[in-house]
């Protein structure tokens, strides 16, 4: 269980988080919507320990997390973080098994139970099995996000952190994405953080909804109930222009 | 495959390159005669028996100029290897450590780029005992400051990017980064590496110009000096296969090594 208590964070004099408390819980996805700029990324970042909160305290079971230098191994292969652009998360001129291999290594380094490449592939997609003597770089970038996510489940993952992890590929692909990212949660049982820019309110991937503004957190709800029963003005902008949109779109075809 | 990807001027200069390896490396096996054989005739012409002649001792120049070949390439090379892997790990640690130790390192390496080198080289070359391993050490000691500053904003540069960041994530050593930044550093360091030997090259020849090398290791410099000690260079077109052979021989290599690098298509 992440329990995130009272944060606060600024650049200077400009303040980016402001007051956040929210709870995950295992087995549970969570959209977290905003605008640029709005601060949802920084979260993530703390969360990962790549930043320092100004203030506030994280929990992970109850303990403290402290920033990324003084983390122990094992707190750190918990929190998996999946970045936006997977061209830059991977080492081109790797082999697909030179890129899993180095997990294990730092894995087996540390004394840390790990899952075996095979099983962290069969998991994500059967194709890549017959790549991992090839080179990174003549993966497509569905392949290359999937490798990435493939990556993160070998330290046997608490949360995984998705960061706008689909903004690169096309409908079908990031579909694909979020339907294995789902299948994973499920399975194992972790916690989901998926950071997007844009949410589909029809889809049925998340459980949770938060909606980030300037900082705050405007709304933290079941994804279900969000649709019909939003609070706050500026969710229901954002279901108004989603609404919009679709029919724009369901004009066209 | 590679010589594919070459520029005409640049495969024109490995394969200069690659003649005087080979030269140096055949050059015991092809010497007329030995080094420390001045039992012939002295201030002789270019003859069959002596292809460029014999200086005012009675050595053969052909065979000094060829047990040249030998030393200075080896100066060259070695001074280059031991500098650019000093440069290139030094540049790893403060890249990957930060804060202090990457102040200190970088403060040393700024003191020791705005010293003219070429001065506390001889001075350093005066002091110490004379010997070929201290030259090396000396040329070493003052120009990995070079790779260090180039590969280190390479690699500040490669510090902030995702893949990096992975392994800081999940905690890895300076081992996989360093794994990880190979190839990404790999031209800077084959860059500085030819830069580092063409250096040698030079402060070598300057070392033994002036007299301060190792008198036992006949190298170009020493050749040029003796050349230039001789009193009646200029009468009788000595000066044709006593000086101009060894000015020639270093003046090609630095040549090829440096239009290696700096020739663009």
């Amino acid at each position: 269980m992440l329990q995130i208590i009272d944060i606060n964070k600024s650049y200077g004099s400009k303040k980016v988080l402001n007051n956040i408390n929210i709870d995950f819980k295992p087995g549970e996805s969570t959209a977290i919507v905003g605008e640029s700029g709005s601060g949802k990324t920084t979260l993530a970042k703390i969360i990962i320990g790549l930043e320092k909160q100004n203030s506030g305290e994280i929990l992970l079971n109850n303990k403290i997390l402290q920033s990324i230098n003084k983390r122990y191994f094992e707190t750190c292969a918990k929190i998996q973080y999946i970045f936006q652009d997977p061209y830059s998360a991977l080492e081109k001129n790797f082999t697909v098994l030179q890129t899993l291999n180095e997990t294990v290594t730092i894995c087996k380094r540390n004394n840390y139970d790990y899952m075996s490449i095979e099983d962290c592939i069969i998991n994500v997609d059967k194709n890549l099995l017959n790549y991992l003597d090839q080179k990174v770089d003549i993966l497509s970038g569905g392949q290359k996000q999937k490798l990435c996510i493939a990556r993160s489940l070998i330290t046997k993952p608490k949360i995984i952190i998705a960061d706008e992890c689909t903004s690169m590929l096309d409908k079908k692909n990031s579909e694909e994405i979020f339907n294995l990212l789902n299948k994973i949660k499920q399975e194992k049982n972790i916690i989901l953080i998926s950071i997007l820019h844009e949410v589909d309110f029809y889809s049925e991937y998340w459980d949770k909804i938060a909606i980030f503004k300037d900082g705050n957190l405007l709304e933290y709800s079941e994804f279900k109930n969000f649709y019909n029963n939003a609070k706050n003005i500026y969710s229901k902008e954002l279901i108004e222009a989603f609404k919009f949109f679709k029919y724009k779109g369901d004009q066209y075809e | 495959m590679i010589i594919k990807n070459l520029s005409r001027t640049k495969r024109i200069c490995s394969f200069i390159i690659f003649i005087y390896i080979v030269i140096a490396i055949i050059s015991n096996f092809i010497m007329p005669f030995s080094i420390d054989d001045f039992s012939s005739e002295i201030l002789q012409t270019p003859s069959f028996k002596h292809i460029l002649g014999t200086d005012e001792m009675g050595h053969d120049l052909f065979s000094l100029l060829l047990n040249g070949f030998k030393i200075s390439i080896l100066i060259s090379i070695i001074s280059g290897i031991l500098s650019t892997t000093i440069g290139v790990i030094l540049s790893f640690v403060s890249c990957y450590y930060k804060g202090i130790i990457d102040n200190t390192i970088c403060h040393i390496a700024n003191l020791l780029i705005i010293i003219p080198e070429i001065i506390i080289i001889m001075f350093f070359a005066i002091f110490a005992s004379p010997t070929m391993i201290n030259t090396i050490l000396a040329i070493v000691f003052f120009s990995w400051t070079k790779v260090f500053k180039m590969a280190r904003s390479k690699l500040m540069g490669y510090m902030d990017k995702n893949k990096v960041k992975y392994t800081f994530l999940i905690k890895g050593n300076i081992f996989d980064i360093f794994k990880k930044l190979y190839y990404d550093l790999y031209p800077v360091v084959i860059t500085s590496f030819i830069l580092q030997c063409n250096k040698a090259v030079m402060y070598e020849t300057t070392l033994s110009f002036f007299g301060i090398g190792d008198p036992l290791s006949k190298t170009w410099g020493k050749l040029i000096k003796s050349a230039m000690n001789y009193e009646n260079l200029f009468y009788d077109n000595v000066i044709f296969w006593y000086l101009f052979p060894p000015v020639i021989c270093v003046f090609i290599y630095i040549l090829s090594l440096s239009l290696l690098i700096f020739d663009e298509k």
